[in-house]
């Protein structure tokens, strides 16, 4: 063996445990990773399980923490409760009270705007509403019956002062009442109509009717009537333009009429100073309907005022409660709305008179007027009379007032009597005469008469004087 | 008024002589008392009534009671609104003669007295 072959085996050798180390390493690195990998993984799933176990930790703190939160929730949701109910006990029903006086006080809602919606905000908000229709519901039964009490009361009152006024008027025509007497006797007799017509109001107020029902009445008597019931009469001008004299209203609604046109020429009356006139006119419009026209030149209405006045009289309203009207009541528009519901009048007021104050106007309508025979039944003196009518201040001529013709015509109201023919002989120019001297004549004759009778008492004596 | 007694009266007396208290009056005005205007105008407190009592006295005179009638109203308010212009001076009343109411048979003139006025009539027709 040469040297070399030997270094050659020797180098193979060394190979080869080169290689066999080589590849012993090759498999315990193998083995190696083999181990690490499941080492990883092992160490992988501890990692994991200790993730979920704090998982499960936070929920369930977070579950603490809702559960805590919802408590805190609870408890506040309680509070607020509570406080709503405070709310509704210590504001809000006492604020109800005061709206269902007067509408213009506000009533709160919920204290806390977060339980709107809500079952418990529903049932807070429920309470208000039934107690007011509690409140609504008592409140009209109780008025109903004070109503009730009053018209009672009233009725009979107005039938005494009916029988009150039949006495006085039955002692008004005693022939023999001294004048003295006689202006007593008519200051009672107004003193009873004022009475009479303030109880009558009430009445009708509540819910009574106006008390009688006249026979076809003269419009003019019915304003003239009407004027009559209030204190101060004398301050009402009435004034008829009416083209015909001989209008009157049905029976049935002269008596309502009177008390409308009372109530309103007694507002006013009441709100015009005292040397103020009311006027009052009469016109007949050109739809054929009567139209009364107050007129004061008192200080007016307040808008507040005027839109209540106007709501009342318009006669919409079903049921007017005497706790609407104030105290002490004022029923005068109510007693209009009424009447005016009941027997189809119209009455407007509104601000617009010529004097600055209130200009009231009654319309009567056609259904509601008639036409009376003037020479069966004849107006009264005391009626207004159209502002054509009378020619009556001309002055008879000397030619016709000793020789009375019969009657000419039916024009004038009263029975005829000489002097006043001179109302219908109108187109005699010479009428502007100067005055005839009938009544020195007529004096001349009584004091001729007289002399007569106070001189001597002898036959003779007489006739010479004449 | 007039009209019908079973109805409630409408239009009461003192809307003819207002309400102004009778403080004035005397009295003494009877009801045959003849009245005629005096030509005075009215003045603005006097009422309608009052003056349809000057239209009717304008031209001749009446008496209280005649008045009465045309008025419609009763006597003793006819007697009141008679007082109430006498008073202010729109009329002028002719007491009735005294000693022709005293006479007789309660207050009516006697046959004597009215025998004298016919032929103290009798006489002026004749004139």
């Amino acid at each position: 063996m040469t040297l070399s072959s030997k270094i050659a085996l020797a180098l193979g050798v060394l190979s080869l445990l080169l290689a066999v180390w080589a590849l012993l390493l090759a498999r315990s690195r193998r083995t190696h990773i083999r181990r690490g990998k499941d080492l990883s993984a092992e160490a992988q799933a501890a990692n994991s399980r200790a993730h979920a176990a704090e998982g499960r930790a936070r929920t369930e703190v977070q579950n603490r923490q809702t559960a805590e939160s919802r408590a805190q929730e609870v408890t506040t949701r309680e509070a607020e409760i509570l406080d709503e109910v405070r709310h509704l006990v210590s504001d809000r029903l006492p604020a109800l009270a005061l709206h269902l006086i007067s509408s213009h006080h506000p009533v709160p809602g919920l204290l806390h705007k977060n339980l709107a919606g809500s079952e418990a905000a529903r049932l807070l908000d429920a309470v208000p509403e039934t107690v007011s229709g509690i409140v609504l519901k008592e409140r009209r039964r109780i008025d109903a019956a004070a109503r009730a009490a009053l018209r009672g009361a009233t009725q009979e009152s107005q039938a005494l002062s009916y029988r009150l006024q039949t006495n006085i008027v039955g002692l008004q025509h005693e022939f023999s009442a001294p004048p003295r007497l006689t202006q007593s006797l008519l200051e009672s007799d107004h003193l009873n109509e004022q009475n009479l017509r303030l109880t009558q109001k009430s009445a009708i107020v509540c819910g009574g009717w106006p008390g009688h029902v006249r026979k076809d009445t003269y419009v003019s008597e019915v304003v003239s009537g009407a004027s009559s019931r209030l204190r101060g009469f004398d301050r009402i001008n009435i004034v008829s333009r009416l083209g015909l004299s001989n209008i009157g209203v049905v029976g049935r609604a002269a008596e309502p009429v009177a008390v409308v046109c009372a109530e309103l020429m007694a507002n006013a009356l009441e709100h015009s100073r005292d040397d103020l006139m009311v006027e009052v006119g009469l016109i007949q419009t050109g739809n054929g309907s009567v139209c009364i026209t107050i007129d004061d030149a008192g200080k007016g209405m307040t808008a507040e005022a005027l839109a209540r006045g106007r709501s009342l009289i318009s006669g919409e309203q079903q049921e007017v409660m005497l706790l609407e009207l104030g105290d002490p009541p004022s029923m005068g528009f109510a007693a209009i709305g009424r009447l005016v519901a009941d027997y189809g009048l119209h009455v407007s007021i509104d601000t617009s008179s010529p004097y600055g104050g209130v200009r009231a106007v009654v319309s009567i309508p056609e259904n509601l007027l008639t036409s009376i025979d003037e020479i069966a039944t004849p107006p009264s003196v005391m009626a207004p009379q159209p502002a054509v009518a009378p020619q009556a201040h001309r002055r008879p001529t000397a030619a016709d007032s000793p020789a009375p013709s019969p009657e000419p015509s039916g024009a004038a109201a009263l029975p005829q009597r000489r002097r006043r023919f001179s109302a219908t002989a109108t187109n005699d120019e010479s009428a502007a005469a100067p005055r005839p001297l009938n009544p020195e004549d007529t004096g001349a004759m009584w004091s001729d008469f007289q002399s007569g009778l106070t001189g001597d008492r002898s036959v003779t004596d007489s006739e010479s004087t004449l | 008024m007039s009209r019908g007694q079973e109805q409630r009266r409408l239009l009461p007396a003192y809307l003819a002589t207002g309400t102004s208290p009778g403080v004035g009056l005397s009295g003494t005005l009877d009801s045959l008392a003849a009245l005629r205007a005096s030509g005075m105008p009215l003045a603005r407190y006097h009422t309608a009534v009052h003056q349809r009592v000057i239209e009717l006295l304008t031209d001749g005179s009446l008496s209280v009671v005649e008045l009465a009638g045309y008025l419609g109203l009763p006597v003793s308010v006819t007697l009141v609104l008679a007082e109430q212009l006498v008073t202010d001076g729109q009329l002028k009343a002719t007491v009735p003669i005294p000693d022709a109411l005293r006479a007789s048979n309660d207050g009516r003139p006697s046959k004597e007295v009215l025998e004298e006025v016919l032929s103290g009539l009798h006489a002026l027709l004749a004139a």
